[in-house]
């Protein structure tokens, strides 16, 4: 199993330095308009609690208004509630595909599986695998934000910091993992399975947000995981229960579908 | 527990939401040290029978056994004993043959470094290069070593030579040559009926998923009977010929010529035929295509 997962990281280290680069600029470049943008805070805010509440919430999630003077307001609003989530979900989703897709799509998988290796083991690794790659990725993001944000005057306890940000990371992986199993457990390709988690995970993000411009979207987004993604109150220390639970529930459902699916399917 | 290596006992496989079998009842044997080719068109069932054996499908019905284990059961020691070579070999580009031989190895759980050292310098394999740059019969180089190298106890191979130069498929005959001598036993699928007959033992042809007929290469079968090529002076004696008991038609080629078999003796079938008034006989050894075209309906590979 080790070898596999060795494997599969060192055919992907080239892109996990780009992922890691891209998460860092893109971080970085957030961080440094924080200055700017707390010195013309009431213009700014101004402008965005103007904007239609549906249209905010795409920003911001559940909250109602916004101080991007407060740094924990600018962090959700710039950083942690779309942004980040966003790119990394892209991440997610294209890995989650592809893991075990690209092997299968492309017939190497047929290779490894003429190895003693057990279908099970073969899934696990691949799931470590996927699950070490995005620990990289927001672990180095994670630090550049541990690291730069004091730097760009924005003073929020380390603690609340690493725990929004495993959250996200693990809020966006939960995206690849249903990725992962629509296409370990099932005959959708990668492209199918990347295309149903995208349509759980922005569908979702869509759903939730917009769902304050109109009453029929509320009951629906209750069903959309973005709906219970509030990373402005882990910034503030509050539980977020819903998300525990969405997250619990993503793990196990992935991990029984995709071990049952795969074991005794054809192989493409 | 099953002796021999390779054992197929009705097994059969529908693809799901497919009408007919893929493989219908399927039986059969490899012995220890023999070379078992797999005959049939392109969709017979040769490949869907591979990939059962190795687990890359599960059986609609039947069973198979490899070392006397179960095919679904134990999959995984299954593998242990199983050297494979897929049709259309597929490995990594980006890597060198190198490094993924060294990946197979340690998945295959260690094996002899010093024989795929061997092996890499039979061949002539690249190793040093990204496998995406290499040519075709190169990179099936790397997909034989990789089925050979933990030296196994039973070879399944696809279409072995395919993409191989002349050079390397008598070093690949040669490899397979000492397997066998070492009691490998092989299942090998082959669109080359010349190579068939060359390395099998015994064929089997495979046609819509049915297994229609099995016969050993160089026994006394019907595969080193002569087959005589008969002109007559005219038609009414090649319909008379035609009814000779002694003889078995193969095929009318024109009004007054027959490619025919003996069933019996040679003899026998020369008295039968000196009642005619013959222009020309030739004595030819059938092959394995005029076998397989028999069973294929004049249809060839």
């Amino acid at each position: 199993m080790m070898q596999t997962i060795r494997w599969e990281l060192r055919q992907r280290r080239w892109t996990i330095l780009w992922w890691v680069i891209g998460s860092i600029v893109m971080t970085v470049v957030i961080l440094a308009l924080y200055p700017s943008i707390r010195d013309q805070a009431n213009q700014l805010n101004k402008v965005i609690n103007t904007l239609p509440q549906g249209l905010r919430e795409l920003k911001t999630g559940g909250a109602n208004t916004v101080d991007v003077a407060d740094p924990i307001s600018f962090l959700n609003s710039q950083l942690f509630y779309a942004t980040l989530p966003i790119l990394w979900i892209i991440l997610a989703i294209t890995r989650g595909g592809s893991v075990l897709g690209r092997d299968e799509q492309s017939h190497t998988l047929e290779l490894l599986l003429a190895r003693p290796i057990s279908r099970s083991r073969l899934l696990l690794a691949k799931g470590i695998s996927l699950g070490l790659e995005f620990i990289i990725v927001s672990g180095v993001t994670l630090l550049v934000i541990l690291v730069m944000a004091p730097v760009f005057d924005i003073h929020v306890s380390s603690e609340r910091l690493w725990l929004t940000s495993a959250y996200t990371a693990a809020f966006s992986l939960s995206f690849g993992l249903i990725a992962f199993t629509l296409q370990a457990a099932s005959r959708l390709t990668r492209r199918s399975a990347a295309t149903v988690a995208v349509f759980v995970g922005f569908g979702g993000y869509l759903i939730a947000s917009l769902s304050g411009l109109t009453n029929w979207l509320k009951v629906p987004a209750k069903f959309a995981p973005y709906h219970y993604f509030a990373p402005d109150k882990i910034l503030h220390g509050q539980s977020v229960s819903g998300l525990n639970l969405y997250l619990a529930g993503v793990l196990i459902f992935t991990i029984v579908l995709s071990y049952i699916g795969f074991r005794r399917r054809d192989i493409e | 527990m099953d002796t021999m290596p390779l054992v197929l006992n009705k097994l059969s496989k529908r693809y799901p939401g497919a009408d007919t079998l893929a493989l219908d009842d399927v039986s059969l044997s490899v012995n220890t040290g023999e070379v078992y080719g797999f005959l049939g068109a392109n969709g017979a069932g040769k490949s869907t029978t591979i990939r059962l054996l190795l687990n890359f499908l599960q059986p609609t019905s039947g069973s198979a056994t490899i070392m006397g284990l179960d095919i679904v059961k134990s999959s995984v020691d299954v593998k242990r004993h199983v050297g494979y070579l897929s049709g259309d070999v597929a490995l990594y580009p980006k890597v060198t043959g190198q490094e993924l031989l060294d990946y197979l190895l340690a998945l295959q759980g260690g094996a002899d470094k010093k024989y795929l050292g061997e092996l890499t310098k039979r061949f002539e394999a690249e190793l040093d290069k990204p496998i995406g740059a290499l040519s075709k019969g190169n990179r099936q180089k790397i997909g034989v070593i990789q089925a050979l190298m933990h030296q196994p106890d039973v070879l399944i191979l696809d279409e072995p030579t395919s993409g191989l130069d002349p050079l390397m498929q008598e070093v690949f005959y040669e490899a397979l040559r000492e397997a066998k001598n070492k009691g490998v036993a092989v299942l090998m699928s082959s669109h080359n009926l010349d190579e068939a007959q060359r390395v099998c033992d015994r064929v089997g042809i495979i046609k819509h998923g049915k297994l229609i007929r099995e016969q050993a290469i160089g026994g006394d079968a019907s595969l080193s009977a002569p087959m005589f090529r008969v002109s007559f002076r005219t038609h009414d004696a090649l319909v008379a010929a035609k009814r000779e008991p002694a003889l078995r038609l193969q095929k009318q080629v024109d009004s007054n010529t027959l490619t025919m078999q003996p069933k019996g003796t040679i003899a026998e079938a020369l008295a039968a035929l000196s009642k005619y008034d013959i222009v020309s006989l030739f004595s030819e050894q059938t092959t394995l295509e005029d076998e397989f075209i028999e069973f294929y309906g004049g249809k060839s590979l």
